[in-house]
């Protein structure tokens, strides 16, 4: 409990941090009137900027908590002195004016961020988290520099979001840095209500909030070192900013915007799909107000902030865009990969089009993960479009949330990353349940009934899903014994910290690298540095290339094992492991053997 | 209800949340 305490304490510390920083880098910046939007802005700004700097600290071999311990305790110290200037701008909470429907979502969202804060506070046990999203900013950490990860195509990805993960890291450790993209959930929760409460009032603004976070997927995204929940908050940002250019045509907000939509393409390509959208629905509602000079206020901050990871990428690989477009280091880790990304949903044809919105209701499992998403979206965000008489801007938010839907059905089809166009899509649906009610008994009855009945099973899956976290977090379970439950392969794993000295170097297929002690290599996750049909020569040259003195495989890997004997290679391990299929509900694969081989001279 | 797009989302959020709700009742009884 004790650590739980001082990984959320040390998370406030962080957006202390961020907001200090934020301040420095926006203290010539443009005035924002509305003070919600002001510290957000600056928190956005400031982890963008602590983002990069880590960035350029990597790459100049300076990732060190010696140095960046001092800063960050800067940062929060700039951050505290600036609290005080706030006092009076942002108002006063006064629960007793509130109406009970609305305390109760109040008490709602304070009860998903305890969910989400006991969650995040357990080990690291998210698969995609152990194989990359913290796995590998532990690899720069631990040696002080960053450098690139040739096995995973996805680390030629922007990873704004990833560094926010090294600096945590660096700050204490792995599970601090997953409290980064938790942070971005929760200001993407304030920008939502903020947003909504300037838009229509604190009831309705809740309400946007519930539905945005209040439901399983937000769970799960937000305590998995997922990137999307920061896509979200920047991306809501942007739109904020749009919308406060678009009432005050000061081109100070442009430029915010830009930042933002900017800082989405740094976080994930994902984003840069976000941000495009973002900038085609503002071009349709600022049509008779775009100039080369607007255009070049939100252009030169957008590319200014994404560049240096498209740079980078070049540089390491020919190709800024490696490994979704024009080809580029590995041709058939891109061919597995895009393949890959289709196998998720029903498929591409006009008919599943169609069937989209009732496939989200009824049978989004293969959407990975898709029965976990809030069906408020899908039920309410259209309904807006009845309130969009009034509001004509409505009908561009909701065409451009359209359009980034059918960028995600052509692309790959899973529920997660279709939450960077939540923040849109949930003040669409409150201003739907909003619409609804106003016109009729039947309206209102319908909308309060689906809305409530929808929360509370949301937050019975969500408790749920939190809920097997708690017993590691308050010290009731070993840390050993809910990764052994938790992670795929464990066992296998704590043979070879015990087995395998710090001198050795092992090539493996498992997924949970973030735990294993000495220096390792994988095959590459698609395949990427050794295809599983390569032959002989091509497996002793990648022994040979990599220093490999251990392969630790799955006896199932009849491919790896074919490559295997190619080697002089000697067994020296065979310890029973089990895949983890469902960490909530405790399922387990079939019993198989890690097999660890010594690999001799060639 | 006095409007047809009014009558149209009325009748989309009440087929829309059976649907969902018979799918959550559907996993429920799947889990027991």
């Amino acid at each position: 409990l004790a650590d739980c305490l001082s990984h959320v304490g040390l998370a406030a510390v962080t957006l202390l941090a961020w907001f200090g920083l934020g301040s420095l880098v926006l203290a010539r910046g443009p005035r924002v009137a509305d003070p919600w939007l002001d510290v957000l802005n600056r928190i956005g700004a400031g982890a963008l900027s602590f983002a990069l700097l880590t960035f350029g600290a990597g790459w100049a071999r300076l990732l060190y908590p010696a140095i960046y311990l001092p800063v960050f305790a800067l940062a929060a110290a700039v951050g505290a002195a600036t609290t005080g200037g706030l006092r009076g701008r942002v108002g006063h909470l006064r629960l007793g004016s509130w109406a009970r429907w609305e305390v109760a979502l109040l008490i709602l969202l304070v009860a998903y961020a305890t969910l989400d804060l006991v969650a995040t506070s357990a080990p690291v046990s998210s698969p995609d988290a152990l194989l990359y999203h913290v796995s590998n900013p532990a690899l720069f950490a631990k040696a002080h520099r960053i450098f690139a990860i040739p096995w995973n195509s996805s680390s030629y990805e922007p990873f704004s979001m990833e560094m926010l993960v090294l600096d945590g890291i660096l700050l204490w450790n792995p599970v601090q840095g997953a409290f980064a993209p938790l942070l971005m959930a929760i200001l993407a929760l304030v920008a939502v209500v903020g947003f909504t409460r300037r838009l229509v009032g604190r009831g309705i603004a809740l309400l946007a909030g519930a539905i945005l976070f209040a439901q399983p997927l937000m769970v799960w995204e937000a305590t998995s070192a997922f990137i999307e929940s920061g896509i979200a908050f920047v991306i809501a940002l942007a739109a904020w900013n749009v919308y406060e250019f678009a009432r005050t045509s000061r081109r100070g907000s442009l430029a915010l915007a830009g930042l933002f939509a900017g800082g989405a393409a740094g976080m994930k390509y994902l984003g840069l799909i976000a941000a495009l959208t973002l900038v085609v629905a503002a071009a349709v509602v600022l049509l008779r107000r775009v100039t080369y000079r607007t255009a070049l206020t939100f252009g030169a901050p957008a590319v200014a902030v994404a560049l240096p990871w498209y740079i980078k990428n070049a540089v390491l690989t020919g190709n800024p865009f490696y490994p979704h477009l024009f080809g580029g280091l590995n041709e058939s880790a891109q061919g597995e990969l895009s393949y890959t990304m289709q196998t998720f949903g029903y498929g591409r044809s006009a008919l599943d089009l169609v069937l989209l919105p009732a496939r989200l209701l009824v049978a989004a499992k293969p959407f990975d993960g898709g029965q976990y998403l809030s069906p408020l979206f899908v039920i309410f965000a259209p309904l807006a479009l009845i309130a969009s008489r009034r509001r004509p801007s409505l009908l561009v938010a909701f065409g451009g949330v359209l359009l980034y839907v059918a960028i995600w059905f052509v692309t790959t089809q899973q529920a997660r990353f279709l939450v960077p166009a939540m923040p849109v899509s949930a003040v669409l649906a409150a201003l739907g349940v909003r619409a609804l009610s106003r016109e009729s008994r039947l309206g209102r009855l319908l909308a309060v009934v689906v809305t409530v009945g929808t929360l509370a099973v949301g937050l019975g899956a969500s408790a749920v899903y939190a809920a097997q976290f708690a017993p590691v977090v308050f010290g009731r379970q070993a840390t050993t014994q809910f990764l052994r439950e938790k992670v795929s392969n464990f066992t296998g794993i704590e043979w070879l910290n015990q087995n395998l000295g710090p001198h050795t170097r092992v090539a493996t297929d498992v997924w949970a690298l973030l735990y294993l002690h000495m220096p390792y290599v994988t095959f590459g996750t698609m395949g990427d540095l050794l295809p599983p049909d390569a032959g002989p020569k091509a497996t002793r040259a990648f022994v040979a290339r990599y220093g490999i003195t251990d392969v630790a495989i799955l006896d199932n890997d009849v491919a790896r094992r074919r490559q295997v004997s190619f080697l002089h290679a000697r067994l020296i391990g065979r310890v029973p492991v089990r895949s983890v299929q469902s960490r909530t509900r405790g399922h387990f694969g079939p019993r198989h053997d890690m097999l660890v081989y010594a690999v001799g001279p060639a | 209800v006095r409007r047809p797009l009014y009558a149209l989302a009325l009748v989309w959020v009440v087929v829309g949340s059976i649907l969902y709700f018979v799918e959550v009742l559907r996993l429920l009884n799947g889990l027991g």
